[in-house]
């Protein structure tokens, strides 16, 4: 599975989850996902809806998130928990301390790790 | 543009500085400061530098650390990555601990502070409004911005030398003989406890954008800053008489008193404020987050990583946090016991300065490929040397106070082995597959907990009794006989089962350690004793090991068909 299905597939079960909308209504952000040595792409809050991945950005990302490809495709399929990913050092996250939490509960709710 | 460049450079160099220096500088370092004065007068100076070096020598490790895994959890991940998970998880309980116990003195030192500066009005009141302000804070997600926050670190800063100043105007500093060479090291040990948090700036420093390079120098010149701050205040300090210094709760006030009467008091008792608002919220903050995390990987129960859907912010974990730091100011202050956080906090982060020295060092020699943006220029011998000083002043500041020895003893065991315990349950979890090397594979599931709830009685008993007794404990006895046990019994084995990469080893290992982790063993061992000299209650130290391990960890006997350590065994 590439970064782009995983990304699409974790984007589908987040619009179809009630919670996240919850989460995400007042949370407008743009999140730049970097995979070391790959092109990033951009997932955008706004709503509570989520929209992308999109290969370019809207302006400037309000939080990058960045690690091996294996980790961001082990992350947005719920195989790894964010959060011990990111405690590892394996997964560096860009941002205030707020978002990193908003986005470490939107892969909670989604996948329950 | 290059000048551009250099300036930009310049001012995230300074706001970084004055950060890590509004987060070191809090309430409860006055007092400490203060005691210090009253044992070696205008010498503690030269104590609080001695601190100030050391704690750069594992600002460069620390910031080696920081470089190579930017935006991750501090110590939780350094030493996770050198040593393993458990000792990760557990050193990051232990640092959790660590800001407990500062806010507790935070919130004691700032509610004594307000108490003097407006008589009648009662601490415990000032406590809960603090700690209030902060859990309100904390949930609805204010937070003070990184370039507010730095402004009021250097405005404190200021402060203070101005303050001290006027103080050392006002009086003649008086000529101290040198203090004996053991006071000089309790001083320096107790001293370090001035630095603490001014690695915080590790995790604070995101706001401000790309700092791998920065970093470094800003925490130079912040410890720099503290440690001429600090040195000023302990001058001024030297002026007041000792007596009168090292009995007030609120210090900082008699310094104000002396050069500025009742306007000097309200000046001190406004930077006192200062000092508690560029600490304590950060403090709350970060341990909070800390304990989101930790729920995260198991360690505390999932229902802890509860986010706000309209906050985002880690309410479970702020609540959490609060009102331990509220059980332990109020404990603290209804005992009178106010420099205990001091000395366990001071011992708790020498402990984490020496694994930061260790965990660089190892991943030196097991990751020298990654990427270091930054590297401590001392080698592989000087961290180890660092971290030798470090648990040396560990040792020295739980001593430092002989009257808060034996309760310093007791918190740093019970935050020891709460820290075992649960790192160890917390990776049993995540490893399922992990059998137990050291229970009879024969017994185990209900079999298992019962014999463990049964030990934990008698550990809880064993523990309560050292404690009513704590005043007739021999402490140096107490640590050698609990210490001694896995020095003989666990660490040759332990040695010899890393050296073996896990295979097998000689059955002796296995013998020494059933030998000396055996009930029948010490009860002979203990007559045997008794016989020669008499009893004492420093033998306790033994059924708290020996119960601890069956208890917390599961660690009864140890089969020889099994590995000497917990390994993976196929179901």
């Amino acid at each position: 599975m590439t970064l782009d299905i995983a990304l699409t597939d974790f984007m589908t079960r987040a619009s179809a989850s009630r919670p996240v909308k919850s989460l995400l209504a007042r949370w407008a952000r743009e999140v730049e996902i970097r995979p070391a040595g790959g092109p990033p792409r951009f997932l955008r809050s706004a709503g509570g809806a989520l929209d992308g991945p999109s290969r370019e950005s809207s302006g400037a990302p309000d939080v990058v998130v960045e690690a091996d490809e294996r980790v961001l495709l082990a992350v947005f399929r719920g195989e790894t928990s964010p959060a011990r990913a990111h405690l590892d050092g394996d997964l560096a996250v860009y941002g205030t301390e707020k978002d990193r939490i908003v986005l470490d509960a939107l892969v909670l709710l989604i996948w329950g790790a | 543009m290059k000048k551009r460049s250099s300036s930009s450079s310049l001012v995230r160099l300074s706001l970084l500085a004055a950060l890590s220096t509004g987060l070191a500088l809090a309430t409860s370092c006055f007092p400490l400061l203060a005691r210090g004065v009253a044992d070696t007068g205008v010498w503690m100076v030269v104590a609080i530098a001695a601190a100030g070096a050391l704690a750069w020598v594992a600002s460069r490790f620390h910031a080696e650390l920081a470089s190579m895994f930017p935006c991750a959890g501090g110590i939780r991940t350094y030493v996770g990555r050198a040593f393993g998970d458990r000792a990760g998880i557990a050193l990051a309980v232990a640092y959790l601990s660590l800001v407990v116990a500062l806010g507790a003195a935070e919130a004691d030192a700032l509610a004594s502070v307000l108490s003097t500066a407006f008589p009648g009005s009662p601490p415990a009141a000032w406590i809960a409004g603090l700690i209030g302000i902060a859990v309100i804070a904390n949930v609805i997600g204010f937070e003070i911005a990184a370039g507010l926050q730095a402004a009021l670190g250097g405005s404190l800063v200021l402060g203070l030398v101005a303050a001290s100043g006027g103080a050392l105007g006002s009086g003649n500093l008086p000529a101290a003989p040198p203090p004996a060479a053991a006071v000089m090291i309790a001083a320096t040990a107790s001293a370090t406890f001035l630095f603490l948090g001014f690695e915080w700036v590790v995790s604070a420093a995101e706001e401000v954008g790309e700092h791998r390079t920065a970093l470094p120098r800003a925490m130079t010149v912040s410890l720099i800053t503290l440690t001429a701050t600090y040195g000023a205040v302990a001058i001024a300090m030297a002026v007041a008489p000792p007596a009168v210094l090292s009995s007030s709760a609120a210090p900082l006030l008699v310094l104000g008193a002396v050069w500025g009467g009742r306007i000097g008091i309200l000046v001190t008792t406004t930077l006192c404020v200062l000092a508690t608002v560029t600490s304590f919220n950060a403090g709350i903050l970060g341990a909070s987050r800390l304990v989101y995390a930790l729920a995260r990987e198991r360690v505390f129960p999932a229902s802890v990583a509860s986010v706000h859907p309209t906050f985002h912010t880690p309410v479970a974990a702020v609540l959490a946090v609060a009102a331990v730091v509220s059980g332990s100011a109020f404990l603290v202050a209804r005992t009178g016991m106010r420099e205990l956080p001091v000395v366990v906090g001071a011992a708790i982060e020498c402990v984490a300065f020496a694994a930061v020295a260790l965990a660089a060092r190892r991943l030196r020699q097991t990751d020298p490929a990654r990427p270091r943006p930054y590297r401590a220029p001392f080698g592989s011998r000087a961290a180890l040397c660092v971290a030798a000083v470090f648990l040396a002043l560990a040792v020295a500041s739980v001593l430092s106070v002989p009257k808060l020895a034996a309760g310093g003893l007791l918190t740093l065991g019970a935050i020891a082995l709460s820290a075992g315990a649960l790192s160890h349950a917390a990776v049993q979890r995540r490893n399922p597959m992990k059998k137990h090397a050291s229970f009879p594979p024969s017994r185990s599931g209900s079999g298992l907990v019962a014999a463990r709830i049964e030990c934990l009685v008698a550990l809880a008993a064993a523990v309560a009794l050292a404690f009513a007794h704590r005043a007739d404990i021999r402490w140096p006895v107490f640590v050698a006989l609990f210490v001694g046990i896995d020095i003989i019994g666990y660490l040759p084995g332990a040695i010899a089962h890393r050296r073996a990469r896990g295979g097998k080893i000689p059955d002796l290992y296995y013998f020494l350690y059933n030998a000396t982790h055996s009930v029948p063993f010490h009860v002979a061992l203990v007559a045997a004793i008794s016989l020669v000299s008499a009893p004492e209650w420093a033998f306790l130290a033994i059924p708290i090991h020996l119960f601890g391990d069956r208890a917390l960890f599961g660690n009864f006997w140890k089969s020889r068909a099994l590995p000497f350590e917990p390994a993976e065994v196929a179901s």
